[in-house]
């Protein structure tokens, strides 16, 4: 069954509702007051609506007791257990994860390590490959007047020339 | 239901001893969560099984109704006396469990052919009921009967509607929030729902004579 509430309600049914239900504006209990001190029909209108909302008195009333309670509080806290063992779990798996991760970020700090030295030291030994022929004159080189005059040495290919005789 | 702000949430702290509860439930005090159940499991029980018609049912339902409010109490927010959130959490679990048993229900009827009772116009129920009973007798048994009867020819939300006003004593404001419904809607709901159990009770009350008509449990 389903509530038709677009059906046509009697608005002194509605308002005798609201009156006995204590939902009515001030303007509107004067006027019900009024109404039903003038008018009997009115007045046993609104004791049968009374008469039908105090019969509802008569519904069954329940006590659920102690043994409600506690399946109750039971459920719940089977439910919490539940629920921290997934945590728990949850927890492991995360820990896992971190450890893995951990491990990742290692291995990948030692690599990038070896990358820099190598790379560090193998610079260094490029500039000694390079400074050779240089190094290898070092005494002849002390004995020249100034750079100025090397300078002119390597622009006329004498520098060069002797170097790669050697 | 959620609160307007630290201002509004305190207000309904200060004045619902409930909510003070549901606060400390928040913070997982079982004790305070105990209380809980002790002072609303029978208020719902009794609501909910005139609203689906089974005590077992509604207990059921009174259970999973507990176990959202545990659920919640991390995210709990007073916005509200605390009886309305508790009612508005069972209103939810009410209507879904009636829908997903009538859609259950339904496809049950198109492969047996069977009728659902609850669904019954009240001339029916009364005639199917009465078989039950004893001679006519104008005692409060047959009273309750027949007024559980009227009960039970409403349809869900002028029910609901009623048994808060009833039962819970909920302003029209409070019963609005419940079941997400404007005040205007509310009192219409109601009037309807009294002029119904009226229509049907009043020849029964006057002259103890059963309701036979099926007009009054058109709404």
């Amino acid at each position: 069954m389903t509530d038709h509430d677009d059906e046509q309600l009697d608005p002194i049914d509605e308002e005798l509702v609201a009156y006995l239900d204590g939902e009515i504006d001030p303007t509107g209990r004067v006027r019900v007051e009024r109404r039903l001190a003038e008018d009997a029909a009115f007045r046993d209108r609104l004791r049968r609506m009374q008469q039908t909302w105090e019969a509802l008195d008569l519904l069954p009333r329940t006590n659920a007791g102690d043994a409600f309670t506690s399946s109750t509080m039971t459920l719940v806290v089977a439910e919490q257990e539940v629920a921290a063992t997934q945590a728990v779990e949850q927890l492991k798996t995360q820990r896992g994860q971190r450890w893995w991760w951990a491990a990742a970020g290692t291995v990948a700090a030692a690599a990038l390590g070896f990358a820099l030295v190598y790379r560090t030291l193998t610079a260094e030994d490029q500039a000694l490959v390079e400074d050779l022929p240089v190094i290898e004159k070092v005494d002849q080189l002390h004995n020249t007047p100034s750079v100025d005059f090397l300078a002119r040495l390597q622009q006329e290919g004498l520098f060069l020339a002797d170097t790669n005789e050697d | 239901m959620s609160t307007n702000g630290n201002g509004s949430a305190n207000s309904y702290a200060a004045v619902d001893p409930d909510v003070r509860l549901m606060l400390e439930v928040r913070e997982d005090n079982a004790a305070a969560f105990e209380q809980l159940v002790v002072r609303y499991q029978d208020r719902l029980i009794n609501v909910l099984e005139h609203l689906v018609h089974s005590r077992e049912w509604a207990e059921d339902l009174t259970q999973e109704v507990f176990l959202r409010v545990f659920r919640a109490r991390k995210t709990y927010e007073p916005g509200a006396k605390f009886s309305t959130w508790l009612f508005t959490i069972a209103n939810n679990v009410a209507s879904n469990s009636v829908r997903n048993r009538s859609r259950r229900k339904e496809v049950a009827v198109s492969s047996t052919g069977s009728s659902d009772s609850s669904a019954l116009p009240l001339s029916e129920l009364a005639i199917a009921k009465s078989a039950l009973m004893p001679a006519r007798r104008l005692d409060k048994l047959e009273m309750a009967e027949v007024v559980s009867m009227a009960m039970e020819s409403l349809g869900e939300r002028q029910r609901m509607a009623l048994l808060l006003c009833k039962f819970e004593n909920m302003s029209y404001q409070d019963i609005a929030d419940t079941m997400d419904l404007s005040v205007k809607a509310v009192k219409s709901l109601l009037s309807r729902a009294r002029v119904n159990l009226k229509t049907i009770l009043e020849p029964y009350m006057d002259a103890g004579v059963r309701p036979s008509g099926s007009g009054a449990d058109e709404e």
